[in-house]
């Protein structure tokens, strides 16, 4: 994952970008954190809120797969369905994990 | 008053309770040579609005609490911000763009990736310099309308509609008392427009004869940590108010308190009347009873004394006596029948700030 050429395209510079990628963090974190618990327990509508945020956060910074996969578990939870969720929130971690080592190289 | 005057650079202020959009329009805006401030709630806006002003706002439309339709209506509608011109920022901008055309702002820009919503900005910025337009300019250029937001705001419109059309006041205020909704019913109560009262301590803005009573109330039900009403009965210019406070607890946390307030002056004058129903239900009932038992021992003194007066005929002092209690029998008897005859429950002063029920008036039976 290169965020020196992902902010380029967004027209950023790449400091700016990285600041941009950390506060998408602060968000991120807790969205992720609402979602894994809210589809343990159950409750559609929480994860809803969770996967909602985490949408429009990735899409305003081009983080094209995990929008990808926010979208896809937006659209189930929406409609209170939590089949196959879990393993789609993993996937998700895995990419959110990804941008996570990328912007600590990137600060090193 | 300390207002601030834009210095060089143009003013603009930047609301969102989303700090990454905030920082997104913050880079847009300053590379473009504006005096940004940013603020990530509607009631930090509201708060900094009262003593300052700029010259373009960019708003979020969706914000907890405080959203920027609230503060754009604040805006548009006070006379001190006549010349801000104000940007709604809005992810639902294609969907509610009716909605938010009826908010009166300068444009709507649709909230999207970076570039896009930075060309799109840069697009609604530029027609500042040319002849401004009558009416919201739309600039969501690249952005495609979503299903789903349309849905959200269908249920968002659905509860303010429901909200505005009932009879009750209803006031949302936060843990500090500061006044953050009013429907309708509560605009109409108070007599002030929408943006008078957003911002507002309740205690002060609602009346300040009460503001200490008010406040009491508010301290005590914030103060507890779960779920609990208490009331309150207000006497505001010769009406009777009822206040129903309820504190707010979402996913564990204290964000509030709404108030209902009803006008309860024409509920009580029934139970007032109610009351007096009842209490001359009671008087004709007991009037009734006492009549019907006095009534055959008076007929019997009335026979007896009929009597006598028939066999003293020849003693004058007898006779006399006999027919006192005769006479007297009699009006005692015309008494238990205006008793008898009780349809409504008049009174009249009987000294020492006693009343008493006033026969004649009361008595369908008159004392002939």
């Amino acid at each position: 994952m290169n965020l020196t050429q992902l902010g380029e395209s967004l027209g950023l510079d790449k400091n700016e970008y990285i600041e941009m990628i950390d506060l998408f963090f602060e968000s991120g974190d807790a969205d992720l954190k609402k979602l894994n618990a809210a589809v343990a327990a159950g409750d559609a509508a929480r994860a809803y809120e969770a996967s909602h945020s985490l949408k429009g956060s990735s899409g305003s910074l081009g983080l094209t797969l995990i929008y990808e996969l926010a979208v896809r578990i937006d659209d189930r939870v929406r409609v209170g369905n939590l089949d196959g969720v879990a393993a789609m929130i993993k996937d998700l971690s895995k990419e959110y994990e990804k941008l996570v080592v990328a912007a600590n190289d990137f600060n090193k | 008053m300390n207002e601030k005057k834009p210095s060089g650079a143009r003013s603009v202020l930047v609301v969102d309770n989303d700090k990454l959009a905030v920082k997104m329009l913050n880079t847009i805006l300053s590379e473009q040579g504006f005096e940004v401030t940013c603020v990530y709630s509607g009631l930090e806006a509201l708060r900094l609005l009262t003593d300052t002003t700029f010259d373009l706002v960019f708003l979020d439309l969706v914000m907890p609490r405080i959203g920027g339709d609230r503060i754009c209506r604040y805006i548009t509608q006070s006379p001190r911000h006549a010349h801000t011109k104000v940007f709604i920022v809005s992810a639902a901008a294609l969907e509610g763009r009716k909605k938010i055309a009826k908010l009166k702002p300068f444009a709507c820009i649709a909230k999207a990736p970076y570039d896009i919503m930075r060309k799109n900005i840069l697009e609604a910025l530029e027609t500042l310099n040319g002849e401004l337009p009558d009416s919201m300019t739309m600039f969501a250029k690249g952005v495609q309308p979503h299903s789903v937001v349309q849905e959200l705001l269908f249920s968002q419109r659905h509860f303010e509609t429901i909200l505005s059309s009932m009879a009750e006041a209803v006031f949302e205020l936060d843990t500090n008392g500061i006044i953050t909704y009013v429907n309708e019913a509560a605009r109409q109560l108070l007599g002030k427009q929408e943006w008078e009262l957003i911002g507002e301590k309740f205690n002060a803005g609602f009346c300040q004869n009460n503001a200490a009573q008010i406040s009491d109330t508010l301290e005590d039900i914030i103060q507890t940590e779960e779920t609990r009403s208490n009331e309150l009965c207000l006497h505001i210019q010769e009406r009777e108010f009822s206040l129903a406070f309820r504190n707010v607890v979402r996913d564990g946390e204290m964000i509030g308190t709404t108030v209902v307030v009803n006008d309860v002056t024409e509920k009580k004058l029934l139970e007032q009347e109610r009351c007096l129903r009842e209490r001359l239900a009671g008087v004709i009932e007991m009037a009734s009873s006492a009549a019907h038992e006095l009534n055959q021992p008076l007929t019997v003194i009335s026979g007896h004394a009929q009597l006598l007066l028939q066999q003293c005929a020849d003693d004058e002092a007898l006779e006399r006596r006999a027919r006192i209690i005769y006479e007297q029998v009699e009006r005692l008897a015309r008494l238990t029948k205006q008793f008898s005859g009780i349809a409504s429950y008049k009174t009249k002063d009987f000294g020492d700030n006693l009343k008493i029920i006033d026969l004649e008036r009361s008595s369908k039976t008159k004392n002939e």
